[in-house]
């Protein structure tokens, strides 16, 4: 319990979800093609990945305790789905300048791996309540860091550089998340999620 | 516009070349990268990778293809998650039972499946729309299409971080293990040369970006 | 309101006929599960204390020579020839849980076998944890107070192990879980012995 802060600036930076695990790759290379949009879904991300993480902990504990763990997957994604969903219509209603902002980027989030990763690395290293809550609050602020990250890089590069024409659009965007995650390894040993 | 849609599709050789190589998910589309990047740090995971995101793919696009006009519209894309959500934990069990290795190194990413655009998208943009024939060569198109690239990816980065090949030594032993190349970093650079020698080949050139 | 309940029904149905399913398949596959999960932790003791056994006998195998305990909460396995003892552990590593089995000599003191049975480690790195090459320097080291392992091990010292090169974390967490286990399991199998002999 008491190292939830530091799971919580590790999954930030050393074990970023993005740079280091490797998820959520579809939306972080579709939607970085300018800072505005990459901090809209990112944001959206933020709020999606938390909430499902905090009402898939109980969820899960309820399954193992009916002994049925084998079905979280299917659980899971069916709370994600509906979460979102939820989500959607709720802003869309009570604050529709937020929902302007960045509710166009909701419905993409539930193919998102980064908010089902979240949920079955959670039960993979059996964390308790807060463990969890710090976790996926930050994941989600760790993706959000990638995408606007790769968002400015790429919004310079459009301006800027003479790229090879193979290589430019997807090619170059994986060479610039490489470097991006070659300066994530440099916080490694920073903090510990365990 | 429908139509030509439809007749582009009538022939099963052009669905398949569309899988393999015209619009291959991977590089062309840059679906499902997800787990093409991490776990291709061994030739061993990435076919068993390809293998099974290829049986989710079909399996998922034949029952979709075989029920779509008994699917209603709203409540389509739950309908796909369950599905896709099934096979993926009949995968699950599949490895756990005969591939224990396997599905120890492999980990949550077996689970990510689910996620995994290519599916997704296989479901909603061909399958829900055509007969089973054509949806079979095509989620069997898209599955090898995708096995192939992680595979390839998987080679390289396999030889450079540990000097193996499926676990075979192929380097000699002075050959100095390029670290890198087993993490995260490595799979991107990796996938980022690729395209570039894949597009650059076949003149297929990002539109939106050189444009 | 037909189409309404179309939907419901649609929805009922394909929920109904997924779960079938899966209950089929997990019915069916539940029993090799178990039996792959045993084998992994029973061939690693067995290999421990140097039996021969195969993929189709190894249970009766392990039956025979090991004396399975269940004190405290912790399960203790007692090889009947040597007196040796082996039991499980597992904690967290850099990326994952790691997990696997260490086996002792009659003094439960002396290393005899280790094996990471379970380890999400970087490869090259964090994951030599899993090799039997770094595992075999293990052996022959003592737990007497508490086991180290670090970049600086002194090799006259049996309670000292190389730590991992470029793996310093994975080493720590290595370095607490065994101790950890050693604690506990020592601890429960004083406790049952005293109770038994006295």
């Amino acid at each position: 319990m008491e190292n939830a802060l530091e799971i919580f600036i590790g999954s930030i930076l050393d074990h970023n979800i993005a740079l280091a695990y490797i998820l959520g790759m579809c939306p972080l290379i579709a939607i970085s093609t300018n800072v505005r949009n990459a901090k809209g879904m990112g944001l959206a991300v933020v709020f999606v990945v938390t909430l499902t993480g905090i009402i898939n902990y109980p969820i899960y504990l309820l399954l193992q305790r009916v002994g049925v763990e084998w079905l979280n997957l299917l659980v899971f994604i069916i709370t994600i789905a509906a979460t979102v969903q939820f989500l959607e219509m709720f802003i869309d209603k009570f604050f529709p300048r937020l929902y302007n902002s960045f509710g166009l980027f909701l419905p993409l989030i539930t193919v998102n791996c980064v908010v089902l990763g979240v949920s079955l690395f959670f039960v993979n290293r059996s964390y308790n309540f807060v463990q969890t809550a710090a976790f996926s609050f930050g994941s989600g602020i760790g993706w959000m860091l990638a995408i606007i990250l790769l968002a400015g890089v790429r919004e310079k590069m459009a301006k800027k550089s003479d790229i090879p024409r193979g290589l430019a659009g997807k090619g170059i965007t994986f060479i610039v998340l490489g470097i991006l995650a070659l300066a994530v390894i440099g916080f490694t040993g920073l903090a510990s999620i365990q | 516009m429908k139509k030509l849609i439809r007749m582009r599709y009538t022939k099963w050789f052009n669905v398949s070349r569309d899988g393999l190589s015209r619009n291959n998910p991977i590089v062309i589309g840059v679906l499902g990268i997800c787990s093409a990047l991490a776990i291709t740090n061994r030739v061993d995971n990435a076919l068993a990778m390809g293998a099974a995101v290829t049986f989710v793919i079909m399996g998922s696009s034949l029952i979709v293809s075989l029920i779509r006009s008994f699917i209603p519209t709203r409540v389509r894309m739950i309908t796909y998650m369950v599905i896709i959500a099934g096979l993926v934990i009949i995968v699950q069990f599949f490895l756990q039972a005969y591939f224990p290795q396997l599905y120890r190194s492999l980990g949550a990413y077996v689970g990510l499946i689910i996620t995994n655009c290519i599916v997704m998208g296989r479901a909603e943009a061909f399958a829900v729309k055509n007969p089973v024939k054509y949806t079979f060569f095509d989620s069997l198109a898209n599955g090898i299409g995708y096995t192939y690239i992680l595979v390839l990816i998987a080679a390289v980065r396999e030889v450079l971080a540990f000097g193996t090949l499926l676990n075979y030594q192929v380097l000699p032993d002075s050959f100095p293990t390029w670290q890198v190349m087993a993490i995260a970093p490595g799979g991107f650079f990796v996938l980022g040369i690729l395209i570039w020698i894949i597009r650059d080949l076949t003149k297929n050139y990002d539109e939106e970006a050189t444009a | 309101m037909s189409r309404n309940q179309r939907t419901i029904v649609f929805v009922f149905i394909l929920g109904l006929s997924f779960s079938l399913l899966l209950m089929g398949v997990q019915s069916l596959t539940a029993e090799r599960i178990r039996l792959n999960q045993e084998f992994d932790v029973q061939s690693a003791i067995l290999d421990a204390f140097d039996e021969s056994y195969t993929t189709a006998n190894f249970n009766d195998v392990f039956e025979e020579v090991m004396e399975t305990i269940e004190t405290d909460d912790v399960v203790i396995y007692v090889h009947e020839a040597s007196g040796g003892f082996a039991f499980e552990f597992s904690g967290l590593g850099v990326w994952g849980p790691i997990s696997g089995i260490i086996a002792f000599e009659s003094d439960f003191e002396t290393i005899r076998y280790v094996r990471v049975l379970e380890q999400e480690e970087t490869p090259g790195l964090g994951g030599v944890v899993a090799e039997d090459d770094y595992l075999a320097k293990y052996q022959g080291a003592t737990m007497n107070g508490g086991l180290t392992i670090s970049q600086t091990a002194d090799p006259e010292a049996s309670n000292e192990v190389d730590a991992i090169i470029g793996a310093t974390r994975t080493s720590n967490a290595f370095e607490g879980m065994l101790n950890r286990a050693y604690e506990e399991h020592k601890a429960a199998w004083d406790a049952y012995d005293g109770g038994a002999t006295t």
